[in-house]
C-alpha cells in the first residue's frame, strides 16, 4: 500500500485494494436489496423496471464505485450463485446425497 | 522408562548379592531351602539362620514389588500405549512421504513434465526470470499463481489466501518463492503488476511479458485463459482464466495444485507434506543404486 505513482497510460491501472473494498461494499448493499425484494436476476429486462423503482440509489451507487465489467460481471454471477444454489437445495430435498469428499481442483 | 524400570531392578539385585549369594538364589526360586554349603564355606560368620530371618523381612516385600507382577502394572500400560501410539504414529506418517515420493516420482518418471517447464518472462523491474530462477539448492519451493489485475474477485481473494498461507509456512520456518503470472500481457505491464502486488503480501514476485511468452507460460503450465476477441485499446475487459496454486519443488518441479476449494490451512498442510517427502536428485539416484532400493518401491 502507500503512495501509488500514476503514470500516464493507455489504459486505466487496476482498481486497488481501497477502491476494491469501495466496490464489493455497494455490491452487498445492491445485493441485499435485491434478496429483500426477491429479485434474482437484476440483468434481465423484464425485472429492472423494480430494480430502478426499489434500488435505484443503490444501483447507480454501486456502478458509480465499480468497474464496468465488474457491474456486470457481479450480477451475472450472482444470478448463476443463486440458479446454482436452487438447483442443489432441490437436489437435496428429492434426496440427493452431497459427495462425502470435497472436489478440489474445481474451476472458476 | 523401561531401561529405568531395568536399572532400578539391577540395582537391587547388586545389593542382594552384596549380602549373600545364598540368600538371593533363595529369593529366586521361591522355595525355602538351606542355603549350599559353597555359599556357607565363603561366609566367615556362619548364621545362616538369622540372617535368613533379617533378609527375607527386608527385602522380601520389595521382591514382591519387583515381581512379574510389575510387567502388568499401570506403567508397563503406560508404556505399551505411548510407544505403539508412537510408533503407530511415525509409520503413517513415513507411509504418507512414500507414498507422496512414489506420487512425484512417477511423475518425474515420465521424462516430459506435464505440467511446467522452460518459460522466459520479466518481473516487475524489468529483470528477466525463467524457469531457472525456480531451481535452487536451499529446498526453496515455488508457488505461482495465474491471475491478471483487473480480475473482480477470485485473484484478490486468492491472492490474500496466498498471503495467509506464507505467513503460516513461516511460522514453520519455511520459506516459498510466490510468483504471480498475469494472463493479460496486453494491460499488465511491469508497472501495474507491481502496483498491483503492492496490496499483497510483500514477497510475491511479479511476471509478465509479451503476449506470445505469457501464452507459451500458460500453456506450459496447462493454464487456460481467454482474452475477449476485437478489444479497442483502452477498453474495459475481464479475462477468464483457470485458478489454481502450482506447487514447484527446488528443482523446478512440478509436484501438486492447490485449488481454489482449499482453504489456507489445508494448502500449507498440502506444502507441508510435499516439502517433507522431497529428495534431492544426487539423494534419488544413489537410492536407485542403493541394496535397499527394492525399500522405496
Amino acid at each position: 500500500m502507500g503512495f501509488f505513482g500514476k503514470t500516464e497510460e493507455a489504459t486505466r491501472p487496476p482498481p486497488n485494494k481501497a477502491k476494491r473494498k469501495e466496490c464489493w461494499d455497494a455490491r452487498d448493499k445492491f445485493f441485499s436489496c435485491l434478496a429483500a425484494n426477491s429479485i434474482d436476476n437484476s440483468l434481465d429486462e423484464k425485472s429492472l423496471p423494480t430494480v430502478k423503482s426499489q434500488c435505484g440509489e443503490l444501483k447507480a451507487d454501486f456502478e458509480g464505485k465499480c468497474v464496468a465489467t465488474w457491474v456486470k460481471y457481479f450480477q451475472e454471477k450472482r444470478f448463476n450463485d443463486l440458479t446454482r444454489q436452487r438447483y442443489i437445495e432441490k437436489l437435496e430435498a428429492d434426496g440427493a446425497q452431497p459427495l462425502p469428499f470435497k472436489l478440489d481442483n474445481s474451476r472458476k | 522408562m523401561l531401561s529405568r524400570i531395568a536399572f532400578r531392578s539391577t540395582r537391587k539385585s547388586v545389593v542382594y548379592s552384596a549380602r549373600s549369594f545364598g540368600i538371593s538364589l533363595r529369593r529366586f526360586n521361591e522355595i525355602p531351602k538351606i542355603p549350599q554349603s559353597g555359599s556357607d564355606s565363603s561366609n566367615p560368620k556362619k548364621r545362616p539362620l538369622s540372617r535368613v530371618a533379617i533378609g527375607s523381612s527386608d527385602s522380601g516385600k520389595k521382591y514382591a514389588e519387583n515381581s512379574s507382577i510389575e510387567f502388568a502394572s499401570w506403567k508397563a500400560v503406560l508404556l505399551l500405549l505411548v510407544l505403539g501410539g508412537g510408533a503407530t504414529y511415525w509409520f503413517s506418517k513415513e507411509k504418507e512421504r512414500i507414498r507422496i515420493q512414489k506420487e512425484v516420482d512417477s511423475k518425474r518418471s515420465i521424462g516430459k513434465p506435464l505440467i511446467g517447464g522452460p518459460f522466459s518472462l520479466i518481473d516487475t523491474k524489468g529483470q528477466p526470470f525463467t524457469h531457472k530462477n525456480l531451481v535452487n539448492d536451499n529446498k526453496k519451493f515455488s508457488i505461482i499463481y495465474f491471475g491478471f489485475t483487473h480480475c473482480p474477485d477470485v485473484c484478490p481473494d486468492e491472492l490474500d489466501k496466498l498471503g495467509d498461507m506464507l505467513e503460516e509456512l513461516k511460522k514453520s520456518k519455511i520459506e516459498m518463492q510466490p510468483i504471480f503470472i498475469t494472463c493479460d500481457p496486453a494491460r499488465d505491464s511491469p508497472e501495474i503488476v507491481e502496483q498491483y502486488l503492492e496490496d499483497f503480501h510483500p514477497d510475491i514476485i511479479g511476471l509478465t511479458g509479451t503476449y506470445d511468452e505469457v501464452k507459451n507460460c500458460c500453456k506450459k503450465y496447462r493454464v487456460y485463459f481467454s482474452t475477449p476477441a476485437d478489444i479497442k485499446p483502452g477498453q474495459d475487459y475481464l479475462v477468464d482464466h483457470s485458478i489454481f496454486f502450482y506447487v514447484m519443488d527446488s528443482e523446478g518441479q512440478f509436484v501438486d495444485v492447490i485449488g481454489r476449494e482449499a482453504t489456507a490451512a489445508e494448502g500449507v498442510e498440502k506444502i507441508k507434506k510435499q516439502i517433507d517427502a522431497f529428495i534431492p536428485k544426487e539423494e534419488r539416484e544413489a537410492r536407485k543404486k542403493s541394496k535397499l532400493s527394492f525399500l522405496y518401491k
